[in-house]
């Protein structure tokens, strides 16, 4: 970019660029913030009028609270939670990455057709809730993990697309050389553009993971019981022992919830970003 | 290619085009495609035909033995419910205003945020990760801060209010619900949005830019006549989405809804955020409707396929699609 001086209209031009660029930060962040700071409120300073912004010494044992008292249950949601993620994104990634890699690098009759058919499953078909349901029913799926490994096998078109990207990237050489060492399809997979493709292992499986960890919908909708995740106990208030809400409690378990996925984003952002745009613009 | 000399060695014989050594090799593009296809087949084909065949029946999700055809029965009592201003029509309605103001907001909300990050400003990266973070707080989370924030009792939204008028007092989550739905879509969503257009302006190209400036173009005339027309795509995609996804919102106004006890598929929203997949849920699963609520589903769907069409058609008036040979 071409620097130009600085004159005071310049100035105050950048100055009020800042100004509304962080005037709307701080409207999208403050709810955030909002969530923090109340999360190690007492109750009864949180239910203040007028309104009493910052407590005047934190309750950090609401956290400890929540971790630790069995009544709540947290500690079993977070384990169902973790498991019902994984058991979703690992198969999630392996077969997006195989699909992927088959629509970037191999030739056949009919890829075409196909690929049209999986950039149409793009409109997501909320036509199958009410079948599913049924089918699932029969099958003994109901409140069954299986369903989610069952899900992951099956890829996501969204992960699919992000894989064929990037594996329509690499050298042909690389499989004229796997070729060469007689290496079949399945070892040229595994062994050469698999172990290449850390970087959209990585983004695929945050996308998968965070994808159940965050969905509290098809949670409810199976699940229940012993089967319950963090995302279905933190949907209804935590109580104290008279069964009146604490918003408090609620809250700080909802801040240990929400803040790995914040906290993986900023790590990550650079990664991510590429992934949102390819599957966002090139959709 | 080697497929081809080995061929001559073989046999000459050719299906669809390839030779058996060919299929040999195509047929592994089936076995890694056959996870996701299989995949497709039981999760969405199967349903879909099943779907379909149950609209046509008084299926209620327990007479597998005794369910019969009744032919279009649902349809026309569906149908009905539009023309006679029924509970139907009345969901759809709901549904179609939220689309309508929570679209253009967030498109416009976006690429406003979006054209000011792209201004040559410090942290632009950071900014755009904030601006994400609502989009990657799990649904759960951001209800509860919305419920904090406005609350009538003790909501920061009714304490800041009250700075400005004092004795303010509105209850928001009763009274205004549909408004709070919007504001919180309008809060989760932007962010992605924010991403897309950010990589759709750094994607014009830079002598477009100085091609204008040297013609003496202002900000204006340059986003007017140049960034404007470039990012037509995008604006398009995120319409398209907006409506596919806004159409079928379901989960923020059942968690939203003022409960009892605790929040499941048959917690009942306020009329105000009667959408029409809660529509479809309350006939199918707390009515035991199961066929009628197919067909619900059913007139969901072509009503998003019609609009998704027609979107698409007009695009050709509106949308700048760049011919570059080139381009991927």
């Amino acid at each position: 970019m071409n620097k130009k001086p600085l004159n005071p209209g310049r100035v105050f031009e950048r100055f009020s660029l800042y100004a509304v660029i962080i005037a709307l930060t701080v409207i999208f962040i403050l709810p955030i913030i909002w969530m923090l700071i109340s999360s190690v409120k007492a109750e009864t300073d949180f239910m203040r009028w007028p309104i009493l912004w910052f407590a005047p010494v934190p309750k950090w044992s609401n956290y400890v609270q929540v971790l630790t008292n069995p009544k709540y249950g947290f500690m079993k949601g977070l384990l169902n939670s973790t498991i019902l993620a994984l058991i979703f994104s690992i198969p999630n990634v392996i077969s997006s990455a195989i699909a992927g890699y088959a629509f970037a690098r191999m030739k056949a009759p009919g890829r075409n057709g196909f690929f049209i058919i999986l950039m149409a499953m793009m409109i997501p078909a909320s036509v199958t809730v009410i079948p599913q349901f049924v089918l699932y029913s029969r099958l003994g799926l109901i409140n069954n993990y299986l369903l989610w490994f069952l899900w992951g096998l099956a890829g996501s078109p969204f992960q699919i697309l992000l894989f064929r990207q990037f594996f329509a990237s690499f050298p042909k050489e690389l499989e004229d050389a796997a070729a060469i060492d007689g290496a079949g399809p399945i070892r040229t997979f595994f062994q050469i553009f698999l172990p290449n493709a850390q970087p959209v292992m990585a983004v695929t499986f945050l996308f998968a993971f965070s994808w159940v960890w965050g969905d509290w919908f098809h949670q409810a909708f199976y699940l229940s019981g012993e089967k319950a995740t963090l995302a279905m106990k933190l949907a209804t208030a935590f109580t104290d022992p008279k069964g009146n809400p604490i918003v408090t409690l609620t809250l700080a378990g909802l801040v240990i919830y929400a803040l790995p996925l914040i906290i993986v984003y900023f790590l990550m952002q650079k990664q991510l970003v590429q992934g949102i745009v390819t599957t966002g613009l090139k959709g | 290619m080697s497929a081809d000399t080995q061929t001559t060695l073989r046999t000459k014989r050719k299906f669809l085009g390839l030779s058996g050594f060919g299929w040999m090799r195509a047929s592994w593009f089936y076995v890694f495609i056959a996870p996701w296809f299989l995949g497709f087949l039981a999760f969405t084909v199967i349903p879909v035909a099943v779907g379909m065949l149950m609209s046509f029946t008084n299926f209620t999700g327990t007479n597998f033995d005794t369910y019969k055809f009744i032919g279009l029965a649902n349809y026309s009592e569906a149908f009905g419910e539009f023309f006679t201003d029924g509970i139907a029509w009345y969901a759809l309605s709901r549904t179609g205003l939220f689309a309508i103001v929570t679209i253009p907001i967030n498109i416009v909300l976006s690429l406003l945020i979006a054209i000011l990050l792209t201004r040559n400003i410090r942290g632009k990266g950071f900014f755009r990760t904030l601006f994400y973070i609502p989009s990657i707080i799990p649904v759960v989370a951001s209800v509860w801060i919305w419920k904090a924030l406005m609350d009538n009792n003790y909501g920061v939204v009714n304490a800041v209010l009250n700075e400005i008028v004092p004795n303010t007092y509105i209850r928001w989550l009763t009274e205004y619900p549909f408004h709070v739905l919007v504001m919180w879509s309008v809060w989760a969503g932007v962010g992605g949005a924010v991403i897309i257009f950010m990589a759709g302006i750094q994607g014009v190209p830079a002598e477009l830019e100085e091609a204008a400036r040297i013609d003496g173009a202002n900000n204006f005339q340059m986003f007017r006549n140049i960034t404007a027309p470039l990012l037509t795509p995008v604006i398009f995609y995120q319409f398209i989405v907006g409506i596919i996804g806004s159409l079928q919102i379901l989960t923020q106004p059942l968690l939203l809804a003022p409960r009892a006890v605790q929040a499941g598929i048959a917690t009942l929203p306020p009329r105000e955020n009667y959408m029409f997949m809660i529509h479809i849920y309350q006939e199918s699963f707390v009515r035991q409707r199961y066929g009628y609520g197919s067909s619900l589903l059913w007139i969901l769907f072509f009503f998003i396929l019609i609009l998704t069409i027609v979107m698409t058609y007009t695009s050709k008036y509106w949308v700048y699609y760049e011919v570059n040979p080139e381009d991927k």
